[in-house]
């Protein structure tokens, strides 16, 4: 669809608009003799301080010759244009004129009868339209120019939406049409594009944590608004509120949960933590193996399937202490959207899921901060503009206060511990221009804690990311991103004798990747691109401390890899029912060395005496490729305005894989690349959804189902050393996997009462098989994985008592995880020793919480320093001791069976939160 | 942003525990465990069978009908036979013998046959000091062991040790006492009445001698370090508690025995999975093979397994001496109680003294008339938890 050139942008408005102003109804004298329209408006300027806005042709030619005594100046323009086309109205100390208006010289048979409006309604736009217009006295936009023989009946509004206080352009922000279900959402440049039909209507915008605004617009032809909006961060009830307004029901994408960052504020927490990822477990197909430890299952995969991106750079390890806090700081979180089945062509690496986590741009308006102080860290964001209305950073910043969390735990061998961590992120956004604008971001995460007194584990989470972000032009757009991402530990024991040592551990990644948009057309939109991706690991490194230590100092050859990919997909508008989106990407992956690589035997198993041969390659040498083609396909299919079908199928592949001896992720586990011996992980989803929006999109139903095969997933031998093993491969097993489930969601967004309740049912499972009996688990047979939790219930939900104090509770309940648990003892080595059933065979009991919380806003005083905001809330108010694992340790000979629980007793918290 | 920020902090608050429970039995299978070290010491060697249990009982049954036999690489066979307690002795003492490989077989009179693989005799490898440390800060005795090792294929070493430690019992009287013609007033059980007689004790109740075997799986491994040299290793610690068995004197002996790879690594796991891990992030427990599977059906599980393995041992003595002048406390709290014949009334002390004596009490004291001084057993004779008997090893 071709955009007229001739676009007017008769109208800016800001937020607080005001129509009536004191100059406009002054008493004016004016004495106009023969003099051309523009002087006389001219004059008028002068004489009451008011701008006029018009274009100079609209008046060309035309002599005005009157006198005016004590007339307002309506009076006067209402009679100097009455024999003209144009109209004006006084708008914030401006005359705007407006030279669209045809007088029409007969009514249409229907101008009286409103209740057969359906022919020609938009051929024209009369009168009463207009008059509806004006007479509203709010907001009024008029868009394009009327033509007597032009019968437009639908005309494109483009434009950018920016926030009001800082600038920035807001994304996701769903522009709508009222009393339709045309909409739109903007892009990451707060730019939208929306067809409305000619004639009046009235824009809503809305976004969570903004006013929602309307405008009312008297469209003609194609044009072009822009639009301010102001934050609300007063406003309580549109808490936990999905940004797309009812865009689960329309977009093509399944299994899609996006997270409210600004409402996590009313969810209960613990320790006061406000914490995006305990949300996102509350949503249907994300769960994590037990309470506190670290990783997510999404859809029954495993927790190194998912890709978990900061600004667009890998965050390898988003948890700190152990699992029980976020890395992410919600402050300065701007969105967080995960993939959980149509996974984007253009992301990939990863088999489950891409959790795509977009921080804030800095406000560049003002100086503004934002922070929190809990029992736990207190945490301060501060943005400040670098150049006004065009660049802006935010820095923000979260350190616990001291290490007395470990010592409340009731466990002699943690009591004399410590630990402490910290985060940090600074971002650097700037608006060059219409077409472009930059952005960097540079992200820090540190944790510190020992476990026993001789040994102290480090790790830490860098990452680095540049964005570029160019329009070509209405059709082209290009991002260029180039992101560096890295993650660390170290582990110092020393203890009395001579094996004190030094071990590290590192993954680094860096990525270059340019991806494009193309609009073809109002059917056909593409998004193509490449990306290239190289990793180094140094997979163990290990160094005696002190003269008596006896520690061989030994470095693990370093791992080297290339993963890149190229990536084409098309949105595919068949008509207004029906949307396919294709996506192709290509990924492949080359080992690279320098490395010694063993060669094994091919029908015996992975030993050391099966070793036929050791492969010497040179630097950079491609040791292995692999390429894996990932065709990913949805379609939705639109029924009525709140009622859809969506399905998808999506192959996935990775590359990097991590290696855990233990049954769940822990800081110590490392990352390894795909290489001679151990090939991609490869997974397949099916997946269909019905999506139903109730009362105005305000409710929304939506019920999914899987299906999903993994190939290739890692697992080890029973026993098998992980960490600083030259042969790794063989303790290595690799193995299947399958997941199903269903999944349903009641999402209420408004009123008094909102939140959500979700339900799942879904099993996942892992087939252990091999020729050789020490490779094989329960037989060989597919047996429940750590993860498997059939039912899990959830309930999040918020209830406003006045504008200022809200109540809020969550309930969770999930069948217990599999365990393998003991079935008989033996005597061995003069003690008691266990016999483990087939694995994953029994389940911990289930696990079941309910949450409260309490929130106060701060008083409304709009001359205040400061907004505050305190959250009082119950982490498992009932004190219910849910087991997180079962475990048996043998004491003086005899087997001695322990449960453990985490946060067994109810835990309330204070916070206090200011913004200012 | 001038406001002055309080915080408030939580309340006391726990964040995790861990609490002992009595597991549920499932599921339970009967495997056959197999535990056997054939070591280079030339003596009847032995072969422990028995089986496993419910988790629910504290006694492992034997296995009492097998046959047992280990053949080594040019042929000849030792046949073991049943002793007691499920062992097995083999009925010739041999050893294991340097570039040999030997091979564990058990039939079971249901005609099922175990077969271990063949297994080498490892290395050699000698303890060079085996020496004890006391630490002041956490008062605690290390029995360290550095060993020196020349052959560098010797990189894996298991440990056991006997602890014998000598015992005189703090209160000791020549004289015991002994109640006789003990009566009850039919009409009142709370009175009674009785004789006591005196009599010579025996002086081996004052010395005795007791003998421990050490329990569980102490490994270390020279795999990962510079030099092939064990260096502070420590063997044994005597925690606080344990610092009363060198009140008089105290005896380790310590064996090393150097270990296959495998072997190692099969003790290794099963110690592993026996301790905690990580609390939040456990291990992941399950089924170890061991070498010994029954033929035509490997898949079955055998518990287990046979090593063969080269012993060097090392015995020491020390005493409290090495640390402190002063004696630490005796192994048991002494209950010493006076008790006076002529008082029945109340206190009933004839009752008390009676059942006290019944308890074991020893006679501590008497000075004539109704006046008697009495001690609990373990205070005054140590054979009523130890052994008289001086081991032949023991030297003062």
């Amino acid at each position: 669809m071709a955009i007229k050139k001739a676009i007017i942008i008769l109208l800016i408005c800001t937020c607080i608009p005001q129509l009536i102003l004191a100059q406009s109804s002054d008493k004016l004298s004016v004495n106009f003799n023969r003099v051309s329209l523009k002087e006389a408006f001219s004059v008028l300027e002068k004489k009451t301080g008011i701008k006029f806005y018009y274009q100079d042709h609209w008046i060309a030619n035309k002599i005005v010759s009157k006198n005016y005594e004590k007339a307002t100046l309506k009076n006067i323009l209402n009679d100097v244009l009455e024999e003209t086309t144009l109209n004006f109205i006084v708008y914030n100390n401006t005359v705007i004129l407006i030279n669209n208006s045809v007088v029409y010289t007969d009514l249409p048979l229907n101008y009286f009868n409103t209740s057969n409006n359906n022919y020609n309604d938009n051929s024209a736009i009369f009168y009463n339209e207009y008059d509806k217009a004006i007479r509203s006295k709010k907001n009024l936009i008029i868009i394009g120019k009327q033509n007597e023989n032009s019968i437009q009946t639908e005309c494109t509004i483009t434009g950018v939406v920016k926030n009001d206080n800082t600038g920035a352009p807001i994304y996701n922000m769903v522009i709508a049409l009222q009393n339709s279900n045309t909409y739109t959402t903007t892009d990451k440049n707060g730019y939208f594009k929306i067809i409305v039909p000619s004639g009046y209507n009235v824009l809503e915008a809305k976004l969570m944590g903004y006013d929602n605004i309307s405008k009312e617009l008297i469209v003609y032809g194609n044009g072009r608004m822009n639009l301010s909006i102001s934050e609300n961060a007063e406003q309580l009830d549109e808490v936990l509120i999905d940004a797309k307004r009812d865009a689960n029901v329309k977009s093509a994408v399944v299994g899609l949960t996006t997270i409210d960052v600004v409402g996590l504020k009313n969810v209960p927490v613990v320790l006061g933590e406000r914490d995006i990822f305990k949300v996102i477990t509350t949503k249907p197909g994300i769960k994590k193996t037990g309470e506190g430890s670290s990783g997510f299952n999404v859809r029954g995969g495993r927790t190194d399937q998912n890709l978990i991106l900061l600004d667009d750079a890998v965050i390898y390890n988003p948890s700190h202490f152990l699992g029980f806090f976020s890395a992410i700081n919600p402050y300065t979180t701007k969105s967080l959207d995960i993939y959980k089945a149509s996974i984007p062509s253009e992301y990939g690496g990863r088999l489950s899921s891409v959790f795509d986590i977009q921080s804030k741009n800095g406000n560049t308006k003002t100086f503004s901060g934002e922070g929190a102080l809990g029992p736990v860290t207190a945490n301060l964001t501060l943005e400040t503009p670098i150049i006004k209305e065009k660049s802006a950073l935010i820095v923000g910043a979260r350190a616990t206060y001291s290490d007395w969390v470990l010592n409340l735990i009731d466990e002699a061998s943690l009591k004399d511990s410590e630990a402490s961590f910290f985060d940090g992120l600074a971002k650097y956004s700037h608006q060059i221009n219409d077409n472009n604008n930059i952005q960097g971001t540079y992200y820090y995460s540190k944790d510190a804690f020992s476990i026993s007194n001789d040994s102290i584990l480090k790790n830490s989470n860098q990452l680095i990311s540049l964005k570029w972000n160019h329009t070509f032009n209405e059709k082209n757009t290009l991002e260029t991103i180039l992101v560096n991402s890295q993650y660390k530990y170290d582990v110092n024991y020393e203890s009395n004798a001579n094996r004190n040592f030094d071990f590290g551990y590192k993954v680094n990644e860096t990525q270059i990747k340019l991806n494009a948009g193309y609009i073809h057309n109002k059917k056909h939109k593409f998004n193509y691109g490449i990306s290239s991706k190289l990793y180094n690991t140094n997979p163990g490194k290990i160094s005696p401390i002190g003269a008596n230590s006896n520690i061989q100092a030994k470095i693990l050859q370093k791992e080297k890899g290339l993963e890149s990919a190229l990536y084409v997909a098309n949105i595919f508008k068949l008509n207004k029912n029906l949307t396919i989106d294709t996506g192709l990407r290509y990924s492949y992956f080359s080992a690279l060395g320098k490395a010694t690589v063993n060669v094994y035997e091919n029908d015996k198993p992975r030993i050391a005496t099966s070793i036929s041969e050791v492969k010497e390659f040179g630097k950079n040498e491609s040791i292995k490729s692999y390429g894996v083609f990932e065709p990913r396909i949805s379609f939705r299919y639109l029924f009525n305005s709140g009622f859809s079908i969506k399905g998808s199928y999506n192959r996935t592949a990775q590359y990097i894989h991590l290696l855990s001896s233990n049954t769940t992720e822990s800081p110590t586990d490392t990352w390894k690349l795909s290489d001679y011996n151990i090939k991609p992980q490869k997974a397949n989803q099916f997946a269909l959804g019905v999506y139903k929006n109730l009362k105005d999109n305000n409710i929304e139903l939506s019920l999914e189902a899987y299906y999903k095969t993994m190939e290739d997933i890692l697992d080890y031998r029973v026993g098998g050393d992980i960490i600083m093993n030259e042969n790794i491969e063989q303790v290595l097993l690799q193995g299947k996997g399958k997941a199903y489930g269903i999944e349903f969601l009641l999402e209420k967004k408004k009123g008094r009462l909102n939140g959500w309740f979700g339900y799942s049912y879904s099993r996942a499972f892992t087939k252990l098989d091999s020729p050789f009996i020490f490779d094989k688990v329960n037989n060989g047979d597919y047996f429940p994985a750590n993860y498997d939790k059939p039912h899990d219930v959830s309930l999040v939900a918020n209830y406003k008592l006045t504008h200022r104090y809200s109540f809020s509770a969550n309930v969770a309940y999930q069948t217990g995880r599999p365990i393998t648990y003991p079935i008989g003892k033996y005597m061995f080595a003069g003690e008691e020793q266990v016999v483990y059933s087939d694995r994953n065979k029994y389940r911990i009991p289930d696990y079941f919480r309910v949450d409260i919380g309490f929130n106060i806003e701060g008083n409304h005083k709009i001359k205040k320093l400061a907004h505050s905001f305190w959250n009082i809330s119950i982490y498992n108010v009932l004190g219910r001791a849910n087991p997180y694992s079962i475990f048996f340790v043998n004491e003086n000979g005899h087997v001695q069976a322990y449960k453990t629980s985490v946060f067994a007793v109810p835990i309330p918290t204070i916070t206090y939160n200011f913004k200012f | 942003m001038k406001k002055i920020i309080t915080l408030l902090v939580c309340c006391f608050c726990l964040v995790g525990c861990k609490e002992p429970f009595e597991p549920k039995s499932y599921d339970f299978e009967s495997y056959l465990v197999v535990e056997g070290n054939l070591t280079n010491e030339l003596k009847k060697q032995q072969i422990t069978l028995s089986k496993t249990y419910e988790l629910t009982e504290n006694n492992s049954p034997y296995v009492n009908n097998a046959t047992v036999w280990v053949e080594d690489d040019t042929g000849a066979s030792h046949t073991y036979s049943y002793t007691e307690n499920g062992i097995y002795e083999s009925d010739i003492a041999f050893q294991a013998e340097q570039n040999k490989t030997y091979q564990l077989f058990i039939s079971t009179p249901n005609g099922e046959l175990y077969s271990s693989e063949e297994v080498t005799t490892p290395p050699t490898a000698e303890i060079t000091t085996l020496y004890p440390e006391y630490n002041n800060n956490e008062n605690e005795i290390n029995i360290l062991l550095d060993a020196n090792i020349t052959n560098e294929t010797a990189k894996f070493f298991r440990y056991e040790y006997i602890e014998t430690y000598k015992i005189i019992v703090p209160h000791w009287y020549d004289i015991d006492f002994e109640i006789i013609n003990f009566e009850t007033d039919p009409y009142n059980s709370d009175f009674i009445s009785y004789d006591i007689v005196f009599n010579q004790r025996d002086p081996n109740e004052r010395v005795c001698y007791s003998t421990i075997n050490s329990t569980g799986i102490i490994q270390t491994s020279t795999k990962d370090l510079e030099t092939n040299n064990i260096f502070r290793f420590p063997v044994r610690i005597l925690d606080e508690n344990d610092l009363s068995l060198t009140r008089e004197r105290y005896s380790i002996l310590v064996k090393q025995f150097v270990q296959n790879e495998s072997a190692y690594n099969y003790y290794n796991t099963l110690n592993e999975l026996g301790n905690t891990g990580d609390i939040l992030s456990p291990n992941q427990p399950g089924y170890i093979k061991g070498n010994i599977s029954l033929e035509n059906n490997p898949e079955k599980r055998v518990l287990g397994f046979f090593e063969v393995t080269t012993l060097d041992s090392e015995r020491i003595y020390f005493d409290h001496t090495l640390y402190s002048n002063e004696k630490p406390a005796y192994l048991y709290a002494c209950d010493i109680w006076t008790y006076d014949y002529a008082a029945y009334d109340f206190p009933n002390e004839r009752l008390l003294l009676s059942q006290r004596y019944n308890l074991g009490y020893k006679l501590l004291h008497f000075s004539g008339g109704n006046i008697y001084t009495i001690v609990n057993p373990e205070c005054g004779d140590c054979t009523s938890f130890s052994s008289s008997v001086e081991p032949d090893f023991w030297e003062e």
